[in-house]
């Protein structure tokens, strides 16, 4: 068993990240909590992430490895160890008097409390801002919420996908006279999380210069339409309501994506100034670049249709790598579409160790995992911990940071306070890839998935 | 209440476009004086992107940057001018943080590279935004934001199965590398606090993008399962339905069953047992959604988003900008902010994504409209103790050679 990750036992390494010393509580559940945490605990705080057994974070289902369910399933889902690495893990029944107690005891000793239950949840438990402030004065708590704490919505549930909806984003999405589409099904999670990131941030500031604590209301609404500034400025200018274009761009022509030689394969190609232009003439060196109507961005917008058509024809039988090793090398903005597989294995990303292996134990074994979003070029990070088991840090918190006894500790094991194993082990069986690849929901299937990552067991990582 | 999270912390901005200038907003929002320095032949390149009133560009009416540029002031500077690179030097001595999201060429081509500026200010925070980072085989490719929704995943999963993938709406990826870059810039000073060193923050907007994919990216470094655009057919309730007046998405998310969710719609015929399993809606899925469709026609989205509330459903309506406009969740959480421009006059805009109780920031209604080009010339470079001769003269060098700017 690695060494725990006290304050002490880190030594010095955890007393040179910028966030040593803080400690987050962090009842969170799924992903846009967790995952706002994530980097703070990767840069140094000590995050006590409180789970129960009798409700475990429900990211812990999926996805399992190698779509295989066995032995203690709940703690091996991918999602899961993504965003929780670094963290403590305390199990704690908030709906004993002692589950509360002890809650509020770790609350005096800490720095932030990070949720994302509806409002309602931490008001009947007792354990609102509010309440929290009275045992700790200076106490940061970050409620992240769909709709914000306040208002008429204040109760109302949303998901990642329904937040895309109503920030916005999903009417401003889709084919120019086609319908609106939903996007990326969690992007507004990630999106929620990195606000949330910096609201605890920002809090942590002001308290280093003023000694206040404070209370921060997150509503991922807010959190989503902030993104869309430019089209409301649009309707606050010009009572005009922005509608879809698909790929392409007002002020620049040609802005699109073109097929490529393959099943489902395209390229974007980007002109955004003259130059640029000029530079993808000489790259194609065709007849029809060479209009003269075409070299200025004016000309360009108007042929816009004719040019796509024959860009697309020009595309058609080329490799979608090449096209953009091509036209990159003479200076045009140019992107291949990229799926999962070439994202998670792209020489780019390995240059830069974004995705870094972890050394899981069986039947996880090693994975690769993404870094933090910023990167603090002057921070040694350390290896990343694995994300707890469920209540793996119980003893640790209770009897090392709350200073109760053996018999204490065991007195609360007994009475269910706190646990290791979830009262339902269900998980959820994962479809079978084969199917899903035959129903058309997956691109493809990799059985040698593990080789392409150079994961395989035995191999050096 | 003690101000703002950020009161008295100095930011050089020398950003353009979106990613830049919106974590620089992020900062200046919440309290930082942001000194915003611009290229005197033009500015930032976002002066020349709409929305604009009535479609007319004005280099001081663009929606875009006047939204990206609250709570700064604004200075111009012809860095590639040795007079120009040593008031900026000048600056660089006392602030805390410089922000820039120029192609990673660019600093050091202008002798403004980390090191040199760490030398005159150790405790400097450089934060340096860029669509591929500061190393890695793609550092030096040009890119926009269609190019990095190809490129970090998102695009391959986004829309119709059978057409060419289509892109999230607007700039979602450059704001994304906006509130990331605004967070290291906060990890960052707080090392600093502790310690007294500074560092260079490095963003890399391809990573941001790639990010939310999330689940998608595991279901391959879990199980080899390669994601793309999913077939419509047996999944009719993830995607938006067509109601009364616009459309509502009708997720059933995971708290409730098919039966309540059968009632709450006002469907019986739904109550069937071959209905009861995703499997079976799935296999069914042509009459569960005549069923619904024309039962969704019945009521307004609004009609539906809060009747399905009721229920523990968390259906959300498809909102447009007029909607949001009007809502009454944004209005009643003093969302919009409203304040006077010289070239624009007054304007509601978006404000804050989260409310702080102690550290209300800029957002309430000590709002600073976007500047001028330049209308902070004179007031800076006086604080800096120039004579107003020099002043005079810096701001004359207003000779520029062409783009060293790339989008994004």
């Amino acid at each position: 068993m690695p060494a725990l990750s006290t304050a002490e036992g880190m030594g010095g390494v955890m007393q040179n990240l910028p966030l040593s010393g803080i400690r987050i509580i962090e009842p969170g559940q799924v992903w846009a909590l967790p995952y706002a945490i994530n980097p703070l605990a990767a840069y140094g705080a000590e995050v006590i992430k409180v789970e129960s057994t009798i409700r475990p974070d429900s990211s812990r289902g999926g996805p399992q490895p190698d779509s295989q369910v066995e032995g203690d399933a709940w703690n091996h889902g991918g999602a899961y160890h993504e965003v929780n690495r670094n963290k403590l893990g305390l199990s704690l029944n908030l709906n004993t008097q002692r589950g509360k107690d002890l809650f509020k005891e770790l609350v005096n000793v800490s720095d932030v409390v990070a949720q994302n239950f509806p409002p309602r949840v931490m008001r009947n438990f007792g354990l609102d801002y509010p309440e929290l402030k009275k045992i700790k004065k200076d106490i940061i708590v970050l409620d992240s919420t769909a709709y914000g704490s306040t208002g008429p919505w204040q109760n109302y549930i949303g998901y990642g996908s329904s937040i895309q909806a109503v920030t916005g984003l999903t009417y401003l999405t889709g084919y120019e006279g086609g319908e609106p589409v939903q996007g990326g099904i969690l992007y507004n999670d990630i999106l929620g999380a990195l606000t949330a990131t910096y609201a605890i941030l920002l809090a942590i500031a002001h308290r280093e210069r003023t000694g206040e604590g404070q209370w921060i209301d997150l509503s991922q609404y807010q959190s989503g339409v902030v993104q869309l500034g430019e089209a409301f400025m649009d309707y606050t200018m010009n009572e005009r309501i922005p509608t879809r274009r698909g790929n392409s761009h007002p002020s620049f022509a040609p802005y699109g994506l073109y097929p490529c030689s393959g099943d489902d394969a395209w390229v974007a190609i980007t002109i955004t100034s003259d130059a640029e232009w000029m530079n993808f003439r000489r790259a194609v060196g065709e007849q029809w670049v060479d209009d003269v109507e075409l070299e200025t961005t004016e000309g360009r917008l108007t042929h816009r249709k004719k040019l796509d058509a024959d860009i697309g024809k020009w595309t058609a039988s080329r490799d979608k790598h090449e096209v953009m090793r091509q036209l990159q090398s003479s200076g045009v903005a140019c992107g291949a579409v990229n799926n999962t597989r070439e994202i998670t294995t792209s020489p780019h990303l390995g240059d830069r160790d974004f995705f870094r292996v972890s050394n899981h134990p069986s039947p996880i074994g090693p994975r690769p995992h993404a870094s933090p979003l910023f990167n603090l070029m002057g921070v040694q990070r350390p290896p990343d911990r694995l994300a707890p088991t469920l209540g793996q840090h119980n003893r640790y918190v209770i009897c090392d940071i709350l200073g109760y006894n053996n018999e204490q500790y065991e007195e609360l094991e007994e009475a269910q306070v706190i646990g290791q194993i979830p009262d339902n082990q269900g998980v959820t069986p994962p479809p079978d890839p084969e199917a899903l690849l035959r129903m058309g929901f997956l691109a493809e299937y990799d059985r040698d998935y593990k080789k392409r990552l150079g994961i395989e067991p035995g191999e050096k990582v | 209440m003690s101000g703002a999270a950020l009161q008295d912390v100095k930011v050089i901005d020398l950003t353009h476009h979106i990613a830049g200038p919106y974590c620089a907003k992020l900062l200046a929002d919440f309290g930082a004086d942001v000194i915003k320095v611009e290229r005197p032949d033009g500015g930032d390149s976002a002066r020349r992107l709409g929305p604009f009133p009535e479609d007319i560009p004005h280099p001081e009416k663009s929606g875009l940057f006047l939204y990206l540029n609250t709570n700064k002031r604004g200075i111009t500077l012809n860095l590639k001018d040795p007079k120009g690179r040593a008031v900026l030097l000048d600056m660089v001595r006392d602030a805390d943080i410089v922000v820039e999201n120029f192609s990673p060429r660019v600093m050091p081509s202008l002798g403004l590279d980390y090191e040199t500026l760490s030398e005159i200010n150790p405790g400097l925070v450089m934060t340096s935004i860029s669509s591929f980072g500061q190393n890695g085989r793609y550092r030096d490719y040009r890119a926009s934001e269609l190019a990095l929704y190809a490129l970090g995943g998102m695009a391959y999963v986004t829309g119709e199965y059978h057409r060419e993938p289509v892109k999230h709406g607007y700039n979602q990826a450059q704001y994304l590398g906006g509130m990331a870059a605004a967070s290291g810039t906060v990890a960052a000073l707080l090392q600093r606090w502790r310690n007294g060193v500074g560092q260079q923050v490095d963003v890399s907007i391809l990573e941001c993008v790639t990010s939310t994919l999330f689940s998608s990216v595991l279901e391959y470094t879990y199980g080899g399962m390669v994601a793309r655009r999913q077939p419509k057919e047996g999944s009719s309730l993830r995607y938006p339905a067509q109601t009364k007046d616009g459309y509502i998405l009708p997720t059933p998310g995971v708290m409730g069953d098919w039966e309540t969710y059968a009632e709450m719609a006002g469907v019986p015929e739904l109550h069937d047992p071959k209905f009861d399993t995703p499997a079976g809606r799935q296999l069914h899925s042509d009459e569960v959604d005549s069923l619904l469709k024309s039962k969704w026609l019945e009521q307004t989205a609004q009609e539906w988003f809060h009747h399905a509330q009721e229920w523990r459903f968390p259906f959300a309506p498809v909102q447009t900008m007029a909607d949001i406009a009007e809502s009454p969740q944004l209005k009643e959480r003093g969302f919009f902010v409203e304040f006077p421009h010289p070239a624009v006059g007054t304007l509601r805009y978006p404000g804050a994504p989260f409310q702080m109780s102690e550290s209300p920031g800029r957002n309430g209604q000590q709002v600073r409209a976007a500047p001028l080009l330049g209308e902070h010339n004179e007031e800076v470079f006086k604080s800096l103790g120039y004579s107003a001769q020099d002043v005079e003269a810096l701001t004359a060098l207003t000779q520029v050679p062409s783009s060293t700017k790339g989008e994004g």
